[in-house]
């Protein structure tokens, strides 16, 4: 299993290093000069550009640029904010609690929804509740998330008033923002898992063990669940990018204080190092969270463990 | 009753499935004594794999089921859930074709040996193990102790077959069904196969259904041989006898298929010309009246009953029933 992970994990090196550099291809296709955005509206000379320009080292040729960059990220120094001139680290170390619990709580929204409805429309596939739970999930991708957001925040938070919109501090005041986000997640998890059910009950050994005498619950709990997510985890893991994408148009409408509305409006104010610090992060995040995913679906499926560790 | 025939094992009678308006199986019928083998033989198709389902109740919702079958005197057609689960596995084992993906691939052989000790012999672990690798040996497994802890994608498909008949016969069962059990293997892991189906029955007692759609596999294994068509049977009989005296033109047709049994030299060596009419197809008077070449008049206006010839030897064909004698050219 060692072996597996590490493999695994060397295989994710080649991807965050194309991801370093595209972060860093944003800041050369951008129009203008990095200088020139910062010294914008100072009246500063073409001469005190081209000082700046040495300064940042952007008179240097573009491929030694990178590998400066790639030099820094290896440090852990993201740069500093065009416009707080704090590290970008720092900034987005303080943002990303507010991203982590907001998807982390959408996650759960999503689980808690998606699989039992994945479980009882794959067991009864084709009957009402499939249909319902289908019906729930087209709707779930479908409708977009601030959508989705407006409506639970009038219902729940202006009409009812049961429900806080904005605020970090209390567990309450995540529950709205999560359900919007973790709503079209759930979705695609009841999706996955029904098909993934179906596909394993029409296998052979479904058969050849309900003629053992297990229950339907047995059968499920042993064989029928652990199969259907033998051949959905990953997927679950590749569509975990939906909750991150979300959680851009869910900060903003939520007025929280995270990663997605730092990004939003990082984009705003032309703050290139905080953009670039910003992708990298949810890029490595991504990276990791289907790294973890890959190592859970190894666990589950002795077939991957032995194809990779052979 | 010391003098009373013996009370078959099993005694199927009127069985017949249907999937919604499409009948699959019909007025199956058949008895099968302790201690010995019964052979369900015929086409792609003709409802054998459905007829060894529905004996314990392990066909799709979608199917109607009707008649009775009962074993050791309880029917098992009419029995309802929870006794079925008390039959499968405890009293009746089931092998199954394609045995690749016959074992759960997720799980290790062990834990797929020791699932039926478990749940009907409410055996410990320890003992479960100790048992299972036991049944790994019984069936020929080299290693058995190593082998609990592989898993299915370790193992050829003779062996994951072998671990399937181990599954099946855990808890001493009194009958097993094997669907075809050698049809996806090497001929000569099948010959293996079918060495240890029938090394099984004698060392346990089993009755054993075994399901083919190739007459020359079961010929060395089968006391009593079924020969179904189109969801119905056609002959029924003594395997001795059904090999030496086929009545219907189809086991005919079946028989000169194998190349060892073509003593006719017309008979073509590639199975029988012509398909069985599809599901639902309804045909008039005999179902093998298009294919066979024997067919006269009355075969497609009435359909031939299944009718005894001799000494528990039965046939559905007009040609075969002693009430009436067959025109010119009855071979
Ligand atoms: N789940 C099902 N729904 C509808 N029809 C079915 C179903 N299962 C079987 N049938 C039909 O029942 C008939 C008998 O099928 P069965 O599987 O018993 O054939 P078989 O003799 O076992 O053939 P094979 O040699 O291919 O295994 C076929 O016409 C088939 O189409
Ligand atoms: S009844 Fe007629 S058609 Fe049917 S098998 Fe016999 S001879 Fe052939
Ligand atoms: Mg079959």
């Amino acid at each position: 299993m060692a072996v597996f992970i590490l493999k695994r994990a060397a295989q994710a090196v080649p991807v965050l290093l194309g991801v370093t550099i595209l972060v860093f291809a944003i800041l050369q296709l951008i129009p203008g000069n990095p200088a020139q955005i910062l010294l914008l509206g100072t009246g500063a000379t073409p001469a005190q550009v081209a000082q700046l320009d040495r300064q940042l080292g952007l008179d240097q040729p573009v491929v030694l640029q990178y590998f400066h960059y790639l030099g820094r990220l290896l440090t852990g120094n993201l740069g500093y904010s065009y416009v707080t001139q704090q590290t970008v680290t720092s900034e987005i170390a303080s943002r990303l609690p507010f991203t982590l619990s907001l998807t982390g709580a959408a996650l759960l929204v999503a689980l808690l929804v998606g699989i039992p409805l994945g479980i009882i429309a794959g067991l009864r596939s084709g009957g009402l509740v499939d249909t319902l739970a289908t019906g729930v999930s087209v709707l779930g991708v479908a409708v977009p998330y601030f959508w989705l957001a407006i409506l639970l925040i009038l219902v729940f938070a202006v009409k009812l008033g049961i429900l806080p919109v904005l605020g970090t501090g209390s567990p309450a005041a995540l529950v709205l923002p999560a359900v919007s986000l973790g709503w079209g997640y759930s979705g695609i998890i009841t999706r996955l898992l029904r098909n993934g059910l179906i596909e394993a009950y029409q296998r052979p050994f479904i058969l050849v063990t309900r003629a053992k005498g297990l229950s339907g619950w047995q059968l499920l709990w042993k064989h029928g669940l652990r199969n259907a997510i033998a051949s959905t985890v990953s997927v679950v893991g590749l569509q975990i990018g939906y909750l991150l994408a979300g959680s851009v148009a869910i900060e903003t409408i939520f007025g929280r204080p995270g990663l997605g509305s730092f990004l939003v409006q990082s984009i705003q104010e032309k703050d290139i190092p905080s953009v670039q610090g910003i992708v990298l992060v949810v890029a490595l995040v991504y990276v990791g969270v289907n790294l973890v995913v890959d190592v859970l679906h190894a666990l589950i499926d002795p077939r991957i463990r032995r194809a990779v560790s052979v | 009753m010391p003098e009373a025939p013996p009370e078959p094992l099993l005694a199927v009678e009127h069985l017949g499935v249907r999937f919604g308006a499409l009948p699959a199986v019909r007025d199956v019928g058949f008895a099968l004594n302790r201690g010995t083998t019964l052979a369900i033989v015929g086409e792609s198709g003709s409802g054998k794999s459905v007829t060894c389902l529905s004996l314990i109740g392990l066909l799709p919702a979608s199917a109607m089921v009707t008649g009775t079958a009962r074993l050791e005197g309880t029917d098992l057609l009419s029995a309802t859930e929870r006794e079925l689960r008390r039959v499968r596995g405890r009293r009746v084992g089931l092998v199954y074709q394609d045995p690749m993906g016959a074992l759960d691939p997720m799980r290790t052989i062990g834990s797929q040996v020791r699932e039926p000790l478990l749940l009907h012999l409410g055996m410990r672990r320890r003992d479960a193990n100790a048992r299972a690798a036991e049944l790994l040996g019984t069936v020929g497994i080299p290693s058995p102790r190593q082998h609990l802890r592989a898993y299915p994608h370790e193992l050829s498909g003779g062996m994951q077959q072998r671990v399937v008949i181990a599954m099946a016969i855990a808890c001493e069962p009194v009958l097993l069904l094997a669907d075809e059990p050698t049809t996806a293997l090497d001929v000569s892991v099948q010959a293996q196969i079918l060495e240890l189906l029938t090394d099984l029955t004698e060392r346990l007692h089993l009755s054993l259904v075994i399901v083919s759609h190739d007459l020359s596999v079961v010929a060395g294994m089968a006391d009593r041989i079924l020969v179904m068509y189109n969801g119905a049977v056609v002959e029924e009989g003594p395997a001795d006898r059904i090999f030496a005296h086929p009545e219907h033109p189809y086991t005919r047709g079946l028989l000169a298929s194998i190349p060892d049994f073509a003593e006719d030299p017309d008979a073509p060596l590639t199975g029988i010309p012509g398909h069985a009419p599809g599901p639902g197809e309804a045909v008039m008077g005999c179902s093998f009246a298009p294919r066979c070449p024997h067919c006269f008049e009355r075969c497609t206006q009435d359909e031939p009953e299944l009718t005894e010839t001799a000494g528990g030897h039965r046939a559905a064909c007009w040609l075969a029933s002693p009430s009436v004698r067959a025109p010119a050219g009855n071979p």
